[in-house]
């Protein structure tokens, strides 16, 4: 129980003193770092930079490391969640990062198979635990931690939304990206359908170039609105997305706001990007010699219902005003 | 002379120096205590205010939460159709993010709603929770706090129940996220570095600025400051080690509904910043006081230990024996007297030693001046004694010789006398004997005649020096009688020649001798008389043979004169002459010019006594340096004879 001991290691002691210098509570300038810039190699998921780069970021500025000052981040790009990095985790091995942030399963699994010293840290994982990234949260035993988000759960949570936003409807469906399915989110989007006594088609499509005739067969099928599993695909092609969805008239329940982009009708989770923003405050912790068991990994505690009426709008339905009410935030 | 040890100046300097020290560090240490003391205690207060604070802030959080809660427990509530109630908790949902799940449970301990940020909601499951200890501790106290608990082992949660107004009341329970005390926590700062934290009582971290230590289910138990507070006794932990092993000053404060304790801490470091300044300060003080001290101790034993080591090194010099040494101290105390009174025993002991070595001075000359004459003295007695012991010696030589001298004379004359029979025998032969032999015998019985007659004359002055040899030697004054002086003049004078010839081999001089036969025969001592004589030709030979220059013919001339009552004899060479310095002195007994072994110094004294004394004569000398010199000794002719026939 008392596995914290203060007497006894100083090792332990000053790790937690740099933690707690590094902590956000005690925001010192850390400004006054070694003269050697701080390199991490950072693998962005997806082929463009999005804004969990740049809440990263914010957070690493956040923490005194200002790029081109004193941080150097080595940016590659996972195009799909099958991309082989072991070649790029080589590369960051031999470069000598202090940090690799990798918020994909695969890229986390990579780096751990290049390095068992370097600290490997997530921005975002859909369940750290499920995923098998750590064994613990509290105490990650590798050099593996970084920001989890509930993904799974959530899935049930959102299809519950999804379906109490068209109350009169019954079928419904979600939809995955057929090479790579999320299996989790799959999972529990497919246990909530029972209790919420409805119907829900779990449809595996080509992303993108499936889309517009998966769409289209949907809604012949009289699918009501579906509920996109979010991965890199989707994420990378939430604008084509839209466009489909808006042109065959599909609501779509997203997993969070970055998905709204005039398309997607809803979306409920965590704020990612803010996760990202935490994750840099591991990254310097663990980068200044603070052991990764000392940094548990870290949940959103704020979820974030949002409707984008535009969308709506452009889909010409109606959202019933008991759902409107419970939205934290309209985008008009 | 050194001593070991530290010298007078550096033990004042030290005296000195230890004593403002002292009292720096004193007067330092009393304030830096009660700087100390009361820094503590401000900060401690200024902790302990936060403390409360906190401790009231963090309440007033759970408060409001059960207040929102509060908002679904109205009476009427229980009659509000379904729709309604789960919006309420859709609202109280997004009123309270710290609230992760939300139950409605009935009068029955059935689960009627519930509502989950993560989970799909759930409505009429009819989950019965009658025997759950969260709908049994909302209904027997109406609000009830669950224990602290970690979901995954994690993230720290606590249930709050609230039973509802009225009969047979429901309760909503609600799941709240402790994560977001987080950040009433982080809000409290002391200082600069001063933090919060919340556990609870058995210890385990609910809340931190650093919110992995939370998420890691912290234990901290075992700091003794918690461990102090969860007792609760009076006696708190102030100074303690802070998680991270920092000494820190700490405070707590309970919250009793929860069952909670928040902490304040502040780096002992920073709290006590003050006093660290104040010690400095005080530090800053001590050494400049003690560099004043030493500068100023330094100048005081200098001023006092100058004058010592003036007096000090007076007295080294005057020990090294320079008397003259007197010592410069201007001051007029107890030193300045001393020093007075050091040169007053100085210039004594210089006086004193100067009479000293003024006696001793007149004392060594006269010492020495004796030492010098008793080693002449002794020399010419050594010299006396040889001249006696070779007086013995010629005496015996003289006897001996005379009897085979006797024989040579006798037998010479007696050769001749011989030869006279020889010249008869011959005669008486006649014509008997051949007239060429008869020339022949005559010519060789004439050359011995001549040999013999030679050895004749010779013989006799043999005999006369060794007559005169023997008479001079003689012991005691002999016998006075009459006797013929010339004779004896020339006796002596041919003795003392044949001396000074034997001495210098090559020596000669032209003699002259002016004799008065008128003087005749004189009563005298002729023993000592001779001595007198011999001493002045002995003299003249002694003072020409100095003079021996180039072209310079020694001349001596020897006078006797007859006078009605007196006799008076003169001996003048042309020699050295006598100096004026000398002149005066040379009747002085062991006065002598010649060097040392070849004169008694006793001749011409001994010559005054034996003309003035036994002759009752007189001894004069006349001079000119480095031309001549002549002695004159007159003597009377009866007086003195009857005087000492009386």
């Amino acid at each position: 129980m008392a596995e914290f001991n203060p007497e006894t290691c100083f090792a332990t002691r000053r790790a937690v003193l740099a933690g707690l210098t590094a902590a956000p509570a005690l925001t010192q300038p850390a400004g006054a770092q070694s003269l050697r810039p701080l390199r991490i190699g950072y693998i962005v998921n997806g082929p463009e930079r999005t804004i969990f780069e740049e809440k990263f970021e914010l957070g690493m500025r956040e923490s005194g490391y200002v790029l081109g000052r004193n941080l150097i981040i080595d940016y590659r790009h996972q195009l799909r969640p099958d991309h082989d990095l072991s070649t790029v985790m080589r590369d960051f091995v031999a470069a000598r990062v202090d940090a690799i942030v990798a918020s994909t399963r695969g890229g986390v699994l990579a780096a751990r198979a290049a390095t068992s010293s370097i600290p490997i840290i997530f921005g975002a994982t859909r369940d750290a635990i499920q995923d098998g990234l750590v064994q613990s949260l509290a105490r990650p035993e590798a050099n593996v931690t970084g920001q989890s988000f509930h993904a799974g759960e959530l899935s049930a949570k959102r299809v519950q939304l999804m379906r109490e936003a068209f109350p009169d409807d019954r079928k419904f469906a979600a939809i995955f990206n057929v090479y790579y399915p999320s299996t989790i989110q799959i999972e529990e989007a497919s246990r909530a359908q029972s209790a919420l006594g409805i119907e829900l088609v779990l449809r595996g499509i080509a992303v993108p170039e499936g889309l517009d005739e998966a769409f289209a067969a949907l809604k012949r099928d009289g699918v009501a609105a579906l509920f996109v599993v979010s991965d890199v695909s989707t994420i990378t092609n939430r604008v084509r997305l839209g466009e489909v969805a808006v042109r065959h008239r599909m609501p779509m329940m997203m997993s969070n706001k970055r998905y709204l982009t005039g398309g997607g009708l809803m979306s409920y989770g965590p704020d990612i990007s803010e996760g990202f923003r935490r994750a840099a405050r591991q990254v310097v912790r663990a980068a200044n010699g603070t052991p990764i068991s000392y940094l548990p990994v870290e949940n959103p505690t704020h979820f974030e219902f949002v409707i984008d009426l535009r969308a709506a709008r452009a889909l010409d339905v109606e959202i019933a005003s008991s759902i409107l009410d419970r939205a934290d935030e309209l985008i008009e | 002379m050194t001593r070991r040890g530290l010298s007078l100046g550096q033990r004042l300097t030290l005296a000195f120096l230890g004593l403002v020290a002292a009292v720096l560090l004193v007067n330092g240490s009393i304030s830096i205590w009660f700087t100390y003391r009361d820094a503590t205690e401000a900060a401690v207060r200024v902790e302990q205010e936060k403390a409360d604070a906190a401790a009231d802030r963090v309440a007033q959080f759970i408060a409001e939460l059960e207040q929102q809660i509060g908002w679904t427990t109205r009476p009427d509530w229980a009659r509000v159709p379904m729709q309604q109630r789960r919006y309420d908790f859709i609202r109280l949902l997004r009123q309270v993010p710290a609230i992760t799940e939300l139950r409605y449970v009935d009068g029955d301990g059935r689960e009627r709603l519930r509502l989950s940020r993560l989970e799909p909601d759930a409505v009429d499951s009819g989950v019965d929770l009658s025997a759950d200890p969260r709908f049994r501790g909302a209904r027997e106290s109406r609000v009830w706090y669950g224990p602290v608990t970690f979901r995954q082992g994690s993230e720290p949660y606590m249930t709050v129940a609230v039973a509802h107004v009225g009969r047979d009341p429901g309760a909503t329970i609600a799941d709240v996220n402790l994560k977001l005390i987080w950040e009433v926590i982080t809000a409290i700062r002391v200082g600069g570095m001063g933090y919060a934290f919340v556990t609870d009582t058995s210890g385990r971290l609910i809340a931190h600025p650093d919110i992995s230590l939370v998420l890691r289910e912290t234990d901290l138990s075992r700091l003794p400051q918690v461990a102090g507070a969860i007792a609760g006794g009076d006696e708190r932990v102030r100074s303690a080690r802070g998680i991270d092993g920092r000494a820190v000053l700490s405070a707590s404060a309970p919250i009793p509904r929860l069952g909670w304790i928040v902490f304040v801490e502040q780096p002992t470091a920073e709290a006590l910043a003050p006093v660290y300044a104040a010690a400095y300060q005080t530090l800053a003080l001590l050494g400049l006081g003690v560099v004043l001290a030493l500068l100023v101790g330094v100048v005081l034993a200098r001023r006092l230990t100058d004058p010592i080591r003036a007096l000090q090194a007076g007295a080294e010099r005057l020990g090294r024996g320079d008397l003259a040494q007197r010592i410069a101290v201007a001051s007029a105390d107890e030193i300045g007297t001393l020093a007075l009174r050091f040169n007053e025993m100085a210039s004594r002991i210089q006086e004193a030693q100067e009479t000293l070595e003024a006696k001793v001075a007149d004392r060594t000359r006269e010492l020495a001046q004796s030492l010098e004459e008793l080693s002449a003295a002794q020399d010419r007695l050594v010299q006396t004694e040889k001249l006696a012991s070779l007086g013995q010696l010629t005496a015996g030589i003289a006897h001996e010789i005379k009897n085979p001298l006797n024989f040579v004379n006798n037998f010479a004359e007696l050769s001749i006398e011989l030869l006279a029979e020889l010249r008869e025998a011959m005669e008486r032969a006649g014509a008997a004997l051949d007239p060429a032999l008869r020339a022949e015998v005559e010519e060789l019985c004439g050359m011995l005649r001549d040999n013999l007659a030679k050895v004749t004359a010779h013989g006799r002055r043999a005999d006369s020096i060794v007559r005169n040899m023997l008479a001079h030697s003689r012991e005691g004054k002999g016998e006075r009688r009459r006797v013929e002086l010339n004779d004896l003049l020339e006796e002596t004078l041919n003795l003392a020649w044949h001396g000074a010839r034997a001495e210098r081999p090559g020596f000669n001089v032209t003699i002259e001798k002016r004799l008065d036969p008128g003087v005749g025969q004189l009563d005298l001592f002729p023993q000592e008389f001779t001595r007198v004589l011999l001493n002045l030709f002995g003299n003249a030979f002694h003072a020409m043979q100095q003079k021996e220059a180039s072209g310079f013919q020694p001349y001596l001339l020897v006078t006797t004169q007859a006078t009605p009552g007196e006799v008076m004899v003169t001996v003048r060479d042309n020699g050295t002459g006598i100096p004026d310095a000398v002149r005066g002195h040379i009747f002085e007994p062991f006065f002598t010019t010649k060097p040392a072994g070849q004169g008694t110094g006793l001749g011409l004294s001994l010559s005054h006594d034996i003309v003035v004394q036994q002759h009752g004569g007189r001894i004069d000398v006349a001079t000119e340096p480095g031309a001549w010199t002549e002695f004159t000794i007159t003597l009377p002719r009866e007086s003195l004879a009857t005087e000492r026939a009386a």
